[in-house]
């Protein structure tokens, strides 16, 4: 009955990353390896964010203690993935006929990529679970449209940390340190939003979460080195 | 690690879209604790009770509340939302209404739901108009008609192609309603437009078709992976001797009395007016009389008393034993072979209550006990009556045999729920208060029977009237209202307690009459072996608890719970049917009981909301368009152009954020 609502969901969240990953990723290999590596130093800050929540027996119950130090963790890692990478180059170059350190866009994007799937698919994997059954929320509390809004945070997290990636690697080159800024605050804005849905203020959530979405592939996009006239010539084949 | 990750996976969970330390499993679905199903049973030729025709996965029907009969029609001719599980009261709980349901294909479950604010219905006896119709010694299909049970709608006689699930909790009855009138009721016709209350009964059972097949499938000759399937139906039969058997020629007075009810739902067969009554009178009687009988000696006759187990269906625990006495395997008292031939009489005692009695005779004209007894009790004689119980199965070996049955009805019985879930301390009028008071009212009636009944028994054993003395036969009222208390309101009971080893746990619930099946052993006939036997014990005194258990003697916990050792003759024999013992019987004779239970896994009621298509669909559609469109953009419009960050001239064939024209 609700396989469509699993289906659905999974598309909705997984779709466009995987479209991401297949056109972009997944024609070097260098590029699988380095995606899988930042997955691992995601899942390395759930680690440490998990053993921090356990240990802190008091705040178990507060939500936004475990969910502000997450996100410091992940940031934090974030930093140490840029710093190891770029520790790696020389020794990257030697393997790949890629220039990493010409292309290091392209490496921050994977990065990103890479922490954003590890991230989505621990936020969805338990719903999608649940979205199988023959039952949806709204018993006790939620609407019918839970699994649909959670699936859309999803792609909205996955695609924040890919952009995410790129400005924070672009701006740690440069010594830019107001996008540093931006991209710990921002993910620090968007996930204390997602505490509103325990009031059902979804379209806050959502909305909020879509804006940030917006500024920060704009500011990736000119980080990257992209202009408005790429855009139209992306879209109008020559 | 595998902790950390554990707590790490809640708390990622909580950071991306949480709302509280549980899983998400937990707000989608409310569990239903204490429902009792319906599950299947099969005899040598059927299948009986409910299960899920189509999957082991679970039936899901949306919620109807059915108050009248406009709600069935309405179910069957206006119904949008694809299956039901339909909420019944009892006074919708009945035979045409279930047919009904039966015969629509759109009802998944049924829900029966005990409004402890309506008054209980007038009469529901799941059983058949003539309980064990096809079996014993007066068959119903006989040419004189007997309606034994008129009340009967035999809903245990049919199949049941939906679970059927039974409540008796009030807050799970309201939690039902308030979500149905909720998200249901309410502009009801186009209700399939919205998300549904709606329940999930998981009642899937293994067995299928009848008991012959579903043994054979277990077969291990035939399988190289047998699986149970269905296990048969039995327990065993308890048995006390007055004085030890003798070696060679015996006289033997049978007394008996059923120890088993049976009703529609799983752990819920008290069978208070059905069983309850006639077991305490037995085991009353076995009490006084062996107090009278202290210090006698058997000449002649003996008295056995035995209380006969799975009588509900097709006297499994009778013919057992008869079958047992017939081949010469009897041998629970004392190691001594009885045989058949040694019962010189049977009396049984059936269903009692307070007012008029009736003895079921046969044969018994010139037997001076039963006289003495219809005397005694003042009770009206029925000659050639053979009620639905266990005289059936021995006048069926015998039909010369004298035998006797005490009720409190004449050709139908008086009981309303007879074999029902109703047929409870409620239905007879029993209160504890006016128990412990010793006033008259049912524990006085039974104590009658029971005290005028071992007098005559005593009279005829050992020649002589009895010297009764006012306290014993007092002591005899306030047993039978202490056991009254025992199986009628909860098994943690004094006398439970007395009977049992020191510190033993006992369920605080009235206990299940049902037979069960024969791996288990039944607590009901556990614990009614031990009351028996503390009843009629020879206390061993002197001795510690080492010591009793040394000599092979039972510890039990006592009145005062001190410790008791105490010598008992009180044994139990199996109670399964010969059915299922004697190689190559033919389960389609009718000859034995060849009740068999199926398999279960689970049995599970959950309520939760059902999505409507429209929310589905939505889901669907944006899932695999938001895919598909990404898909093909950067498949189809980026193809063939270099996509890259525009840092120092090229960046390979990397299609990332950035693009550039070739």
């Amino acid at each position: 009955m609700t396989v469509m609502d699993f289906f659905g969901c999974a598309f909705l969240a997984f779709g466009p990353p995987l479209a991401m990953f297949t056109f972009t990723v997944a024609a070097e290999p260098i590029r699988i390896i380095i995606l899988i590596a930042s997955a691992f130093f995601w899942l390395i800050s759930l680690l440490l964010s998990s053993v921090l929540w356990y240990a802190v027996v008091p705040l178990q119950n507060h939500l936004a203690f475990g969910l502000i130090f997450s996100v410091l963790f992940q940031e934090a890692f974030r930093y140490l993935l840029y710093w190891v990478l770029r520790k790696a180059e020389r020794g990257l170059d030697k393997v790949t006929t890629t220039h990493v350190a010409d292309s290091r866009h392209v490496f921050a994007y994977v990065c990103g990529l890479g922490f954003g799937f590890m991230s989505g698919v621990f936020a969805l994997v338990n719903v999608l679970a649940d979205a199988v059954g023959p039952g949806t929320m709204g018993l006790r509390q939620g609407t019918e449209y839970f699994f649909i809004i959670s699936a859309a945070t999803t792609l909205c997290f996955i695609l924040l940390h890919t952009f995410w990636g790129v400005v924070f690697f672009s701006a740690l080159d440069r010594k830019n340190w107001g996008q540093v800024i931006w991209v710990v605050g921002s993910h620090l804005f968007v996930s204390c939003m997602t505490l509103l849905n325990v009031y059902q203020a979804y379209i806050a959530t959502t909305l909020s979460a879509y804006v940030v979405l917006m500024i920060t592939t704009a500011l990736a996009f000119k980080v990257a080195g992209g202009r408005p006239q790429n855009v139209v010539q992306c879209f109008s084949r020559q | 690690m595998a902790k950390c990750l554990h707590y790490g996976y809640l708390l990622i969970f909580f950071v991306i879209n949480l709302v509280a330390a549980e899983r998400i499993k937990d707000m989608i679905y409310m569990n239903f604790e204490g429902v009792a199903a319906c599950f299947r049973r099969h005899n040598g030729t059927h299948q009986f009770g409910c299960s899920y025709k189509a999957s082991r996965s679970g039936s899901v029907g949306v919620i109807h509340l059915v108050e009248d009969e406009d709600d069935i029609r309405w179910l069957e001719h206006n119904a949008t939302a694809g299956d039901y599980t339909v909420v019944l009261t009892f006074s919708m709980f009945t035979r045409d209404i279930l047919l009904q349901l039966k015969n629509m294909n759109n009802i998944n479950g049924v829900l029966l739901a005990k409004n402890s604010s309506q008054p209980l219905p007038e009469f529901y006896s799941p059983e058949d108009t003539c309980p064990n119709r096809y079996s014993g010694y007066k068959q119903c299909n006989d040419d004189v008609l007997v309606d034994w049970n008129p009340h009967g709608s035999s809903l245990l006689m049919e199949d049941w192609p939906f679970p059927m699930f039974y409540t008796e909790n009030q807050t799970l009855v309201e939690a039902v309603r308030s979500c149905f009138l909720k998200h249901n009721a309410h502009d009801i016709e186009n209700q399939q437009h919205r998300p549904l209350c709606a329940l999930e009964m998981k009642s899937f059972m293994f067995a299928a078709i009848n008991s012959e097949s579903c043994i054979k499938r277990s077969d291990f000759k035939l399988n190289f992976n047998p699986t149970q399937f269905c296990d048969p139906l039995g327990d065993r039969n308890i048995y006390w001797p007055l004085a030890p058997i003798n070696q060679d020629k015996n006289s033997v007075i049978l007394v008996t009395a059923r120890l088993d009810a049976s009703s529609l739902f799983d752990g819920i067969s008290p069978g208070a007016g059905n069983v309850v009554t006639g077991l305490v009178t037995l085991l009353a009687t076995a009490y006084y009389l062996n107090t009278l009988a202290k210090d006698a000696v058997v000449n002649k006759t003996n008295v056995v008393f035995c209380l006969l187990n799975g009588e509900a269906f097709d006297y499994i625990g009778s013919s057992r034993f008869i079958y047992d006495l017939k081949e010469g395997n009897f041998n629970a008292l004392g190691g001594v072979n009885l045989k058949f031939d040694d019962i010189k009489s049977v009396i049984e005692f059936g269903q009692l209550t307070e007012g008029e009695l009736f003895l079921h005779s046969n044969n018994a004209q010139n037997d001076e006990v039963i006289k003495k007894i219809q005397v005694a009790l003042n009770a009206k004689i029925l000659e050639g009556s053979v009620p639905p119980t266990s005289v059936q199965s021995f006048l069926e070996e015998r039909p010369n045999l004298t035998a006797v049955v005490i009720s409190d009805h004449g050709q139908q019985f008086k009981n309303k729920y007879y074999n029902g879930i109703l047929d409870d301390a409620e239905s007879l009028n029993f209160n504890k208060y006016s128990a412990i008071l010793m006033s008259d009212g049912l524990a006085t009636a039974l104590a009658k029977i029971a005290t005028s009944v071992a007098e005559i028994l005593y009279e005829d054993v050992f020649g002589a009237r009895p010297f009764v003395d006012y306290d014993s036969s007092h002591l005899v009222e306030f047993y039978v209202s202490e056991m009254l208390k025992c199986y009628l309101e909860t098994a943690k009971c004094t006398l439970f307690q007395a009977a049992s080893s020191p510190n033993a746990k006992l369920a605080n619930q009235v206990l299940s009459l049902y037979v069960g099946v024969h791996r288990v052993p039944n607590t009901a006939t556990t614990l009614t072996g031990q009351l028996l036997a503390f009843l009629t014990r020879e206390e061993v005194s002197n001795m510690t608890e080492a010591m009793c258990y040394e000599n092979h003697l039972i510890w039990m916990a006592g009145i005062n719970n001190t410790g008791l050792c105490i010598n008992s003759t009180v044994n139990y024999s199996t109670a399964m049917s010969p059915a299922f013992i004697i190689d190559g019987y033919d389960m389609k004779s009718g000859m034995y009981s060849t009740w068999t239970e199926s398999i279960w896994q689970t049995l599970s009621v959950r309520m939760f909301l059902k999505p409507s298509a429209a929310t589905e669909r939505l889901t669907m559609i944006l899932g695999s368009s938001v895919a598909g469109v990404s898909f093909i953009l950067k498949n189809d419009k980026l193809l063939g152009i270099r996509c890259g960050p525009h840092i120092n001239g090229t960046v390979g064939s990397s299609r990332g954020r950035g693009c550039s024209s070739n």
